[in-house]
């Protein structure tokens, strides 16, 4: 099991975000997280990863819980893991390759020539023109950021890749691109994927199963099929609406 | 390119060991050397890999068979290292790629098809030549945006005027909210430093004075040096470092956050909306802070020369109001005005002019505290020459 989370509750003050909610993702698999608008997809990603304190619950990563986790073991911990956020949160003072590297520098004492290398690499896998190395993140667009702030989650190789909304704001044909290469990169390097997603086609075409977000918990977590079988009235609008259908996952 | 095939083949017999380490062992052979890549090759021990490979190239001589089938774990670092070392293994004679895994195969076609590295960093210039292009640079940028300084001046002072003939342009909420964190909020601050530059004017000028038997006249430099020059410029400078740079924070992360342009496309014009209520709160502001740092430090003057000096609160005000007239007062406050219009300025056209970067907005805020303090030592200066030609 990648990532387990038992009982988890989030709360901002008053508000209650999340409460006792269960989540499994199962090593090498690609999750799809969905919900409504304010269900707290963001949120809770972000608990996972250890940007917000959970008022109480358990989070598990790669069998180890994270509050028993000292600070040493959780920062080594977080080698293991590439983050991409919604808006890439490249550092705007660095080029793109130099946002590839630095985790390499912070965690490694490789030769610049090597990590030149390296940052080259994954620019490609993820995507960009090799040109776009050298450029920095005001100058490209919201799309090729996106592609940097992948190919910078991808430097240190990790075994678990969050994802929040990766296609969001992407051409059809980058998104399709994207989930592919998504694909690709999970299946070659047996990567588990978390991805918080909007993107019906993305959750058609790349998650293994679909998790979905609603009532403060996970209502399911289950492959498509049986997610969209699942007798709730924000799943059946979500999956039976005029875009599932065109996606080619709704009944119609 | 690199062939991948996954023959293998095993040159037979006994074979001379070249090199041996962790994650490689070279072995003799004819017509090439045989590369056996072992262990772990994954971003952990990259490092490692590294060094050894560089040795490896060293001793395989003109070409070699690189076999994959030792390898346990392979990640995109691996694959990235066997592409580079293969690469100038080839550069020296032929690389054969073999044994390589299925699981290993999809990671090295990925990678492989890496076109060849590229600069990482911006060009820069010889070392030579920077100091001339800095100074290039810089005299053409200070050009320009002196230049741009002022055509920002000449649009707020139209923005302002039309604003005069349409009193409904001024924002006035934002404009009093303004003044509460520009002036309420100095207080503070402002009282503080006053109070202790009017202590300790009078303090050291009574020690220099005594020696002329003239202390008592501590109250005349006390008065004439802080009504005219040091209230006022104290204030101005911790009100540039306080406000000043505040403005072009704010302004500046709302222009990187495109706020700016969200406002533009609905109509709102930035100077209306963001520098009027910040310059007028200033203009306000800053001759009311410069009239309380005025009376706050001749207070810290009078405390110190009732300490020092034995002079009584008392006759510390009868003295100062026989030496002291208003023009005194007048000359000081008038700059405030100017100051404060300084300020704003050079704070919102800063904080309008960052792009792109967090760095951006760090070197604008700087620069707004650096050219609004120096702008306003400046006309002080020409304000103290004026004043002493027209003979007040």
């Amino acid at each position: 099991m990648a990532i387990r989370v038992r009982g988890l509750k989030t709360a901002f003050g008053a508000h209650v975000v999340h409460d006792g909610l269960d989540l499994d993702v199962k090593r090498g698999e690609i999750l799809g997280v969905v919900g409504g608008s304010g269900t707290g997809k963001s949120v809770l990603l972000r608990a996972i990863v250890g940007l917000l304190n959970p008022v109480e619950g358990m989070i598990e990563i790669a069998g180890r819980d994270k509050a028993e986790m000292s600070g040493e073991e959780d920062r080594l911990s977080r080698r293991d893991w590439g983050v991409l956020f919604q808006d890439g949160a490249l550092f705007t003072s660095l080029t793109v390759a130099q946002n590839v590297q630095v985790p390499l520098r912070e965690h490694f004492h490789m030769s610049q020539d090597l990590m030149d290398d390296l940052a080259l690499s994954k620019i490609t896998m993820a995507g960009l023109p090799i040109d776009a190395a050298v450029k920095f993140p005001s100058d490209l667009s919201g799309g090729m950021r996106k592609r940097a702030a992948l190919a910078r989650s991808l430097a240190l190789d990790p075994s678990i890749l969050f994802l929040d909304e990766p296609t969001a704001g992407l051409d059809p044909i980058g998104a399709s691109a994207f989930d592919q290469l998504v694909l690709e990169l999970s299946r070659s390097l047996g990567l588990t994927v978390f991805l918080v997603t909007h993107d019906l086609d993305t959750l058609a075409r790349v998650c293994d199963r679909v998790a979905v977000l609603g009532d403060k918990k996970i209502l399911i977590n289950a492959p498509l099929d049986e997610v969209r079988k699942f007798d709730h009235s924000w799943v059946q609008e979500y999956f039976g609406g005029p875009r599932a259908r065109a996606a080619g996952i709704g009944k119609g | 390119m690199v062939r991948i095939t996954r023959i293998i083949k095993d040159v037979p017999g006994v074979s001379d060991i070249l090199f041996a380490g962790d994650n490689v062992k070279v072995e003799a052979g004819t017509p090439s050397a045989m590369v056996r890549l072992r262990g772990d090759w994954t971003i952990e021990s990259a490092e490692n890999i590294d060094a050894q490979m560089a040795k490896t190239v060293a001793v395989c001589g003109s070409g070699a068979v690189i076999d994959c089938s030792g390898i346990a774990q392979l990640d995109t670092t691996g694959a990235v290292l066997i592409r580079r070392y293969a690469a100038s293994i080839e550069a020296s004679g032929a690389a054969l790629l073999t044994g390589v895994g299925a699981d290993h195969k999809v990671l090295l076609e990925v990678i492989s098809s890496c076109p060849p590295p590229a600069p990482t960093e911006p060009d820069s210039v010889a070392w030579y030549l920077s100091p001339f292009l800095q100074v290039g640079t810089a005299t053409i940028l200070g050009l320009r945006s002196s230049g741009r300084l002022l055509s920002f001046l000449g649009l707020i002072l139209i923005r302002l005027f039309g604003a005069f003939l349409d009193p409904s342009r001024i924002r006035l909420v934002p404009m009093v909210h303004q003044m509460e964190v520009v002036g309420m909020r100095s207080m503070g601050i402002v009282g503080l430093i006053a109070f202790l530059i009017g202590a300790v004017t009078v303090n050291q000028g009574a020690i220099q004075l005594a020696k002329f038997g003239a202390d008592i006249f501590v109250i005349d430099m006390l008065g004439i040096g802080h009504l005219r020059e040091l209230g006022i410029l104290l204030t101005a400078i911790i009100v540039a470092g306080r406000s000043g740079s505040a403005f072009t924070a704010q302004i500046g992360s709302m222009v990187l956050n495109e706020e700016v342009d969200a406002m533009k496309t609905l109509g709102m014009d930035p100077v209306d909306v963001l520098v009027l209520p910040r310059l007028l709160a200033l203009v306000i502001c800053l001759p009311l802070l410069g009239f309380y740092a005025d009376i706050v430090g001749i207070a810290g003057g009078a405390v110190m020369a009732w300490i020092q000096l034995d002079i009584t609160p008392a006759n510390f005000l009868v003295y100062f109001r026989e030496v002291i007239t208003i023009e005194h007062y007048w000359v000081g406050i008038i700059k405030a005005p100017f100051f404060a219009a300084i300020i704003a300025t050079a704070g919102c056209y800063n904080g309008l002019r960052v792009e792109g970067s967090a760095d951006s907005l760090g070197g604008r805020t700087t620069r707004a505290v650096v050219q609004s303090i120096f702008m306003v030592i400046a006309l002080d200066a020409l304000f103290a020459i004026f004043f002493t030609n027209v003979g007040l």
